[in-house]
């Protein structure tokens, strides 16, 4: 859809139902030849250049907007943990262990007595900070060979194609156990088998794109200036795929969030005592007869994370979606 | 066509009064179709001119009430006796593809690529008339037979695909009169074709409006074909219609400098060599229709009033309508 | 042909053949003919109108000519020096002085760049510049097309179809081309601002003496701004001549039909005139007919229409017409069928 926003830009019911087939055409006035009318053709006459009109479509989804406001607060209180809260997240107090939340314990304590939201917040940094190691390794690795293969085509691009294919067939967390497995536990393996669970995925997004962008005729346009490749790759290309790339981005880090937790649940990321989403579920499924409600503390934030990560994501496909096609 | 229905005639067959189309945005309401009125007899055609933006085909999708849900229609489109503007979807859908039918610009899109076209042809029969299958597919295989396609029982059992482009124009027309409709509402039917079978759809639908009277509502932004296919011409711009006129009259000398400006822009109206004449800028967005007259940021003939009056529709010589301020006074010819 | 008056584009034989490949092994099981044996030359400043049906290759023709498409067969000169044989830099240096203005100005414009981005993209590619530099060749060269310089920071989706157009023209022009290739320059603009952008190409002919390959389905405008027309059909061309000439008087049935199918704005002309219709569609590129290619459609076809390929044969002021009327049927003194045949054999 373009800079016209309603959301029922679709044909109207009854048209679609299926009955009347020929009447399906309406679809058509979206289209956007100059001979028809448009929705868009309302409004494309605005001076506001598209990126301008972004976080204005951003911000009138409310649910998107809570989401982003959600995790701009937990990256920041993952990265200024040590100001937030000065104590080691490690300190226990065996005198008070599983005790329910209070003013001086928000989150309560665990079975050592350290304070839960300490730790989650703590939590946070490692769990984040492997997810976003992850996706940044993955889309350095797929960048390039996206765009390479999109490019070229031919012979490189089915190579590179079927590579992808061969890693895509294996379940994600079942190779993200294997490389991990291999590699030995550790933060940075989840992250780097993380990675090469999610590059073919990206590769393949990004060959897309650049395979429907590449017949645009502006493309036509810049080589029949005598553009090389590279020039049209970076100039043209790239900020035309940016958009579908930042969507999946985003929805990458919220299955990247999870993975780490369950690669950290199965002992293969962080260790104890380093706290992490992943081994703090660990922790409190061992207590779970005694304070049932530790689990829901780790267990909570890692769903909230990975939802706000998606909704997020859905968010900017429907701010962003609007750009790539222009009037 | 030339047997045009004698202006005495007292009962139009559609009759539509101050229809206006308005879009809700996030911030205002848009009005793209602003105050539109025309009639058309039965057996007649009307060719509804325009830019991109001028709102004929908005309009002409009101009629049908095939907008998006976020349009707000007003006004009254009275068809055989029956008010289109508020008629309930259920109603409607009766009087779509039955009464009233629509073909469009891109024969492909219409088309459903996974159903045969005896299959849609005769679907589309059956929803209104009902009656077997094997009746349905007579229908259609004569309809297709009428549109002058060849073999048409081989070509029933054929997905879209495999016809070109102006054979599937040619199906969207069987499909369009398959119900013999009282109106069909052509939406640059032609505009995507090839000259050579935009001539072979344009003389098709004549010989079919002969041959079934039905009356037509030719969409276009084309002089050309408006000049071969109607009898009368309702010139949009902008929302409004700003001249409604016969054709020959309105070929001879039109009324409103806008129509004057679109037939002095042809190329036919200039000795080769010379530049073409133009009309200065461009259509207006909806959103920022001129006070005044709507034209006049781009008129030749433009008086202090202008900017500030809008103008009504008035009308003139008899069966000839305007809205101009200056139509008395001013005499614009057209070069031949 | 003297050195002086050499053409500015010479081109002979242009073919070019595109596989149609099926299956996983991209087995070519059939050849599409796109274009087939096209020779025509452009003058130093002069309009040729290329025009045809969608499907007579009119467009690739462009294509190939700039190597946008690369040709299976044939030659193309630019001043004498051949374009086929030119690699890397060199071939980058002589684009600079063949450019292209596309139909869709909705689709030939990044939409996500800036006027001044795409105006000024001919001068980072070819040219070390600031973009201070940069910003003011842009600037001169929107004035050259009648828009302001308040346009620059403007993105496309701001712009109207005519004014986008100024804008690809505007980038064209930016490399002071000897010949710009406009690929159905208007067609899919609204009909007062076509006009327009009509009058600016013939504007820039006049005032900078670019030459152009004027491509076009609609031979009202086609015949209105060139000096010259050429008519495809089918990969090839059927008919070269001065733009008046043809238009006023035919000497290919193609042609004829085609001109016959324009709905000229005078509805008493319309209903007087006996119009042309052809039969049935185009025959697919992919199984062309043998012989001529047109005998399929033509009125007039003869018996050695079905068998015999017609050579272009010269008609007046240096143009041709392959038919096979003007060399074995009653057209042998070369007159337009308007004239000759249509009284004649009635």
């Amino acid at each position: 859809m373009t800079d016209w926003e309603a959301p029922d830009t679709g044909v109207d019911p009854f048209v679609t139902s299926g009955d009347d087939r020929r009447l399906d055409a309406t679809t058509e006035i979206e289209r956007g030849t100059e001979g028809l009318w448009t929705p868009s053709s309302l409004l494309t006459h605005d001076d506001v250049p598209s990126h301008v009109g972004f976080w204005k479509r951003f911000r009138r989804n409310k649910v998107a907007t809570v989401a982003a406001i959600y995790l701009i607060l937990l990256i920041l209180a993952a990265i200024f943990a040590k100001q937030i809260i000065p104590q080691n997240p490690n300190y226990q107090n065996l005198l008070q262990i599983n005790m329910r939340p209070s003013t001086a314990h928000w989150f309560g304590q665990d079975d050592l007595g350290r304070d839960v939201f300490a730790r989650i917040i703590y939590g946070a940094r490692i769990s984040l900070e492997a997810s976003f190691l992850a996706v940044a390794l993955a889309l350095v690795v797929a960048i390039p060979l996206g765009l390479f293969a999109g490019y070229a085509a031919g012979a490189a691009d089915m190579v590179l194609m079927r590579i992808s294919d061969a890693i895509q067939v294996i379940p994600a967390l079942v190779l993200a156990l294997v490389i991990t497995g291999i590699l030995g536990p550790s933060t940075t393996n989840v992250a780097f088998a993380l990675a090469v669970v999610f590059a073919p995925g990206f590769v393949r997004l990004i060959r897309g794109q650049v395979v429907s962008v590449r017949e645009e005729s502006y493309v036509e346009a810049s080589r029949s200036i005598g553009a090389k490749p590279l020039f049209i790759i970076r100039k043209r290309i790239l900020h035309n795929v940016a958009s579908p790339l930042i969507v999946q981005a985003a929805v990458t880090f919220g299955f990247a969030l999870l993975a780490e937790a369950s690669l950290s649940f199965l002992g293969l990321g962080a260790q104890e005592p380093t706290a992490s989403w992943g081994t703090m579920l660990t922790r409190a499924f061992g207590q779970v007869y005694q304070a049932g409600w530790l689990l829901w503390i780790p267990g909570g934030a890692i769903a909230i994370t990975v939802l706000a990560f998606n909704l997020v994501g859905d968010g900017l496909r429907d701010a962003l979606g609007t750009e790539t096609r222009g009037a | 066509m030339t047997d045009v229905t004698p202006p005495g005639d007292p009962a139009p067959l559609l009759s539509v009064t101050d229809l206006s189309v308005g879009f809700k945005g996030h911030t205002e309401t848009v009005t793209v179709v602003d105050h539109v009125s025309f009639s058309l007899r039965a057996g007649e055609t009307l060719g509804i001119v325009g830019e991109s933006g001028s709102g004929k085909t908005v309009s002409s999708l009101a009629l049908l009430g095939l907008l998006p849900a976020s349009a707000r229609v007003t006004g009254s489109a009275k068809f055989d006796g029956r008010e289109l503007v508020g008629m309930p979807p259920r109603k409607l859908r009766d009087v779509r593809g039955n009464d009233i039918s629509v073909i469009f610009q891109e024969p492909m899109t219409s088309l459903d690529p996974a159903f045969t076209v005896g299959n849609q042809l005769s679907e589309a029969y059956r929803n209104h008339r009902g009656g077997s299958r094997r009746k349905a597919l007579d229908r259609a295989a004569e309809m297709l037979r009428l549109v002058g396609i060849p073999e048409p029982q081989r070509r029933l059992g054929e997905y879209p695909h495999s016809f070109s482009g102006g054979m599937r124009q040619r199906v969207m027309i069987a499909m369009a009169l398959i119900c013999s409709p009282k109106l069909l509402i052509a939406d640059e039917p032609t505009t995507a074709l090839d000259v050579t079978i935009q001539s072979q759809i344009l003389e098709l639908l004549k010989s079919l409006q002969a041959e079934l009277g039905m009356a037509m509502i030719f969409v276009t932004h084309d002089l050309g074909v408006v000049a071969s296919v109607c009898d009368a011409v309702s010139v949009m711009y902008a929302g409004q219609v700003i001249e409604e006129s016969p054709i020959d009259e309105f070929f001879s000398h039109p009324l409103h400098p806008y129509s004057a400006g679109l037939l002095d822009s042809m190329p036919q109206s200039v000795a080769k060599g010379e530049r073409l004449r133009m009309i200065a800028g461009t259509v207006p967005p909806p959103s920022r229709f001129p006070v005044g007259c709507r034209f006049h940021p781009r008129c030749k003939y433009v008086v202090e009033a202008c900017t500030t009056t809008p103008p009504e529709l008035d009308s003139v010589e008899g069966d000839r309508k305007v809205r101009c301020i200056r139509h008395a006074e001013l005499t614009l010819e057209v070069a031949k | 042909m003297t050195a002086e008056d050499q053409p500015l584009l010479r081109v002979r034989g242009l073919e070019k053949v595109f596989p149609v490949k099926k299956g996983i092994m991209r087995r070519t099981v059939a050849q599409v003919r796109a274009v087939d044996g096209v020779s025509f030359d452009v003058g130093k400043g002069e309009i040729l109108g290329l025009v045809g049906e969608s499907g007579s290759g009119k467009s690739t023709t462009g294509r190939l000519i700039l190597r946008l498409i690369e040709p299976t067969a044939g030659s193309v000169e630019l001043e004498g020096q051949d374009v086929r044989a030119l690699r890397g830099e060199e071939l980058r240096k002589t684009r600079r002085d063949m450019q292209m203005v596309f139909q869709d100005p909705y689709s030939s414009l990044d939409p996500l760049a800036t006027v001044a981005d795409v105006v000024g993209e001919p001068f980072q590619v070819h040219f070390k510049m600031t973009r201070k530099e940069r910003d003011n060749k842009v600037v001169e060269l929107l004035e050259q097309v009648g828009m302001g310089s308040h346009h620059l920071r403007r993105f496309p989706a701001a712009f109207s179809g005519g004014q986008r157009q100024r804008i690809a023209v505007a980038r064209a022009l930016a490399l002071e081309p000897k010949l710009i290739i406009a690929d159905e320059p208007v067609s899919a603009l609204d009909m007062s601002t076509q006009s327009q952008v009509v009058n600016l190409l013939l504007d820039l002919q006049e005032r900078l003496g670019v030459a152009f390959l004027f491509i076009a389905h609609d031979l009202s405008i086609v015949h209105h701004a060139s000096r010259r027309i050429a008519v495809m059909y089918l990969g090839a061309i059927v008919e070269v001549g001065d733009a008046e000439e043809v238009y006023a008087r035919p000497r290919h049935p193609y042609s004829e039909a085609l001109i016959s199918a324009i709905p000229v704005p005078d509805p008493q002309a319309e209903r007087d005139r006996t119009r042309i219709v052809l039969k049935g569609d185009p025959p697919s590129p992919l199984n062309p007919p043998s012989g001529c290619r047109y005998h399929t459609r033509c009125a007039y076809a003869m018996e050695i229409c079905n068998t015999v390929d017609p050579e272009p044969t010269p008609t007046v002021n240096g143009g041709t017409v392959s038919c096979h009327l003007h060399t074995s049927g009653p057209m042998l003194n070369g007159r337009p069928i308007s004239q000759s045949l249509r009284n004649t054999s009635g």
